[in-house]
């Protein structure tokens, strides 16, 4: 029983992180109907870029540079989404998500170059908890508490201040949200920058917590997915209940059935999620009958 | 048609590329190095070609063929080195065991809007490259298989190079076939409107599971030549990243055009020599991947047309309409 809760602690933990990674990939699918699938690529350079920077100003220059250059790289997502924009391509939420993948490799061998290619730890918080048998790691700990800060105060924009109308008038319906005077095109950029901002967020609690390097944006970007799809990716609070689900599977997985199958749960949640098409009715993303 | 697809003849594009290839055996004969290149092209273009179709025409893009093609290759490196059974019996393996996976996964995932569909063959990707690794004692593991042999009688040069581009012109005879068929009609329907196509009869789920099992059977040949060519396989060499580079090759190259993913093959594998490092190439191609999506969203083959009209020709999507899936529908209703 007390391995269960440890294993099962750890994943509610590392699910948290899990959850708010799928926020920015949630946003963005909600908002353009596209998947910034180079997110993964923001965690990562992130990450990195905090550790580097960390080391040498303290970790809260490093987490503020991290957020920054993540920032940045959505910037240059969000120029390709205007150019997109710019030539009228009909099917662009495809060509789009293809384009931010093209952006995913870049990313990953821009930061192998520039930052090189060793893994990165950022130390903010040491040691940890012990429950009888559970083991709560305080870095994590303090993660999952941001997760759920950043989760809290992103469900009360939404749902109570002008921005975060707007930004559902913008998904629910772009063009009605146009004639009604919303900028949609704005609101669309910031929430690619808003994503950005998040992915940093998440690319400063893995260097604290599990480390990051170059190699792992693919990894970053499946497990954001996964999170995102498996509840049909109907909004942030779905997004992160999917990285809650996603993190303690995986850990179980880990725990009882093999490394291996947790490493590819990410994977086989959203060939399942996809699949069966359960988790999907009624979402843009539907099966056919 | 634009660029270098169908025009006038319908076998243009199939005897253009045998002419080509046959032309430059002789001086590729001499050159080694050349004919190693030439030879990398085919082995893409082998990969790249069924995906042209199966996207370009179909409109299913798959980001799991370089998985196919490595399914191929595994099957064919396992006989090879645990049985030692016949090249020749093992190509049928190569071919049977991804088209039976690819036919497994294509009722589900085929339902699939695009984008979805794109991301269940990614995940699929990182499934079988995950089994590929934790199957070490029949797969090698992360260091993968070595020691296979080369095609007895074809070995690895001139006999290895006419093997090759001899495939990828059949293969480019059978998507010029199967468009100008009844088959590619119900195809083009099925990407514009499939709704509209099962309404006319076409039987959507049938169709899509026979070009995606084709076109997954074709890569997992392409993987047999690989591996008999290279003498090696890991889970590196044919892994996502090849996948990644496979779709590059067919935007680049053109997704509508019968030899787009030939000329982005040549352009790939060329561009590859002239830059430095692994991780150079990757950053170039993957700012190109986003870039041609915008700028040249008919890639490399629609190139002349755009300048004859000063501007990047239509993407097929953007031509493709209600009105053109009726047409195609009707079109294969009579025949």
């Amino acid at each position: 029983m007390q391995t269960f809760l440890s294993y099962l602690a750890a994943g509610l933990l590392s699910g948290g992180i899990y959850g708010i990674l799928a926020l920015p990939l949630s946003l963005v699918w909600r908002s353009t109907g596209i998947f910034d699938i180079a997110v993964g690529g923001y965690v990562v350079v992130a990450g990195i870029v905090a550790a580097d920077v960390g080391q040498r100003l303290g970790w809260p220059a490093g987490a503020l540079a991290g957020i920054a250059a993540a920032c940045l790289l959505a910037g240059v997502t969000t120029l390709l989404f205007l150019l997109f924009q710019a030539t009228k391509q009909p099917d662009e939420h495809m060509a789009m998500s293809l384009g931010t993948f093209g952006l995913a490799i870049a990313i990953t061998a821009g930061a192998a170059m520039a930052l090189g290619t060793e893994s990165r730890f950022l130390p903010i918080v040491g040691g940890a908890w012990v429950l009888g048998e559970v083991v709560l790691a305080k870095g994590y700990v303090l993660s999952f508490l941001v997760a759920l800060a950043l989760l809290g105060g992103m469900l009360l924009i939404l749902a109570r201040t002008t921005l975060g109308l707007r930004m559902r008038a913008a998904s629910l319906s772009p063009g009605h949200a146009e004639l009604l005077g919303v900028p949609v095109r704005r609101i669309q950029c910031g929430t690619f920058l808003i994503g950005g901002a998040i992915a940093g967020l998440v690319g400063v609690m893995a260097a604290s917590t599990i480390g990051v390097a170059y190699s792992g944006t693919v990894q970053f970007s499946i497990i954001g997915l996964g999170a995102a799809v498996l509840f049909g990716a109907r909004g942030p609070g779905s997004a992160f209940l999917g990285g809650l689900v996603t993190g303690v599977l995986q850990s179980l997985s880990f725990g009882y059935v093999s490394p291996a199958i947790a490493n590819m749960l990410p994977s086989i949640l959203i060939l399942g999620v996809f699949a069966s098409g359960i988790a999907l009715r009624g979402t843009q993303m539907a099966v056919r009958p | 048609m634009t660029g270098l697809g169908l025009s006038r003849h319908r076998h243009l594009p199939t005897l253009a590329l045998l002419a080509v290839a046959l032309v430059c055996a002789w001086p590729l004969a001499a050159r080694p190095g050349a004919l190693a290149t030439a030879i990398t092209i085919g082995m893409f273009s082998a990969v790249a070609v069924p995906l042209g179709l199966i996207y370009g025409q179909g409109g299913i893009l798959s980001l799991a063929q370089g998985t196919f093609a490595a399914l191929g290759a595994y099957a064919a490196g396992i006989l090879a080195t645990k049985t030692g059974v016949s090249p020749w019996v093992s190509l049928v393996a190569a071919a049977v065991l991804p088209a039976a996976l690819a036919a497994a996964l294509a009722r589900p995932i085929l339902r699939l809007p695009p984008l979805a569909l794109v991301i269940a063959t990614l995940a699929f990707a990182t499934i079988v490259e995950e089994v590929l690794v934790v199957a070490g004692p029949i797969t090698g593991g992360r260091v993968g298989l070595t020691g296979v042999q080369p095609l007895e009688g074809i070995g690895t040069g001139i006999g290895a190079y006419l093997l090759i581009w001899g495939f990828v012109a059949l293969l480019v005879f059978g998507y010029v076939n199967l468009k100008a068929g009844s088959h590619g009609r119900a195809l083009n329907a099925i990407r514009v409107d499939p709704t509209l196509a099962r309404s006319a009869g076409v039987w959507v789920a049938a169709e899509s599971t026979l070009v995606f099992t084709l076109a997954a059977a074709t890569a997992g040949m392409a993987g047999w030549f690989y591996v008999h060519y290279v003498g090696f396989i890991a889970p590196e060499s044919l892994s996502f990243h090849y996948s990644s580079a496979v779709l590059l090759m067919v935007i680049i190259g053109g997704r509508n055009a019968v030899l787009g993913p030939v000329v982005g093959a040549v352009f790939y594998v060329l561009v590859q020599d002239l830059l430095p490092t692994g991780h150079a190439q990757l950053l170039i191609f993957g700012l190109l991947l986003a870039l041609t999506l915008v700028l040249l969203p008919n890639g490399l083959a629609s190139l002349p047309a755009a300048l004859r009209h000063g501007r990047p020709a239509a993407a097929p999507e953007q031509t493709a309409s209600a009105p053109e899936a009726s047409v195609a529908v009707a079109q294969r209703q009579s025949s």
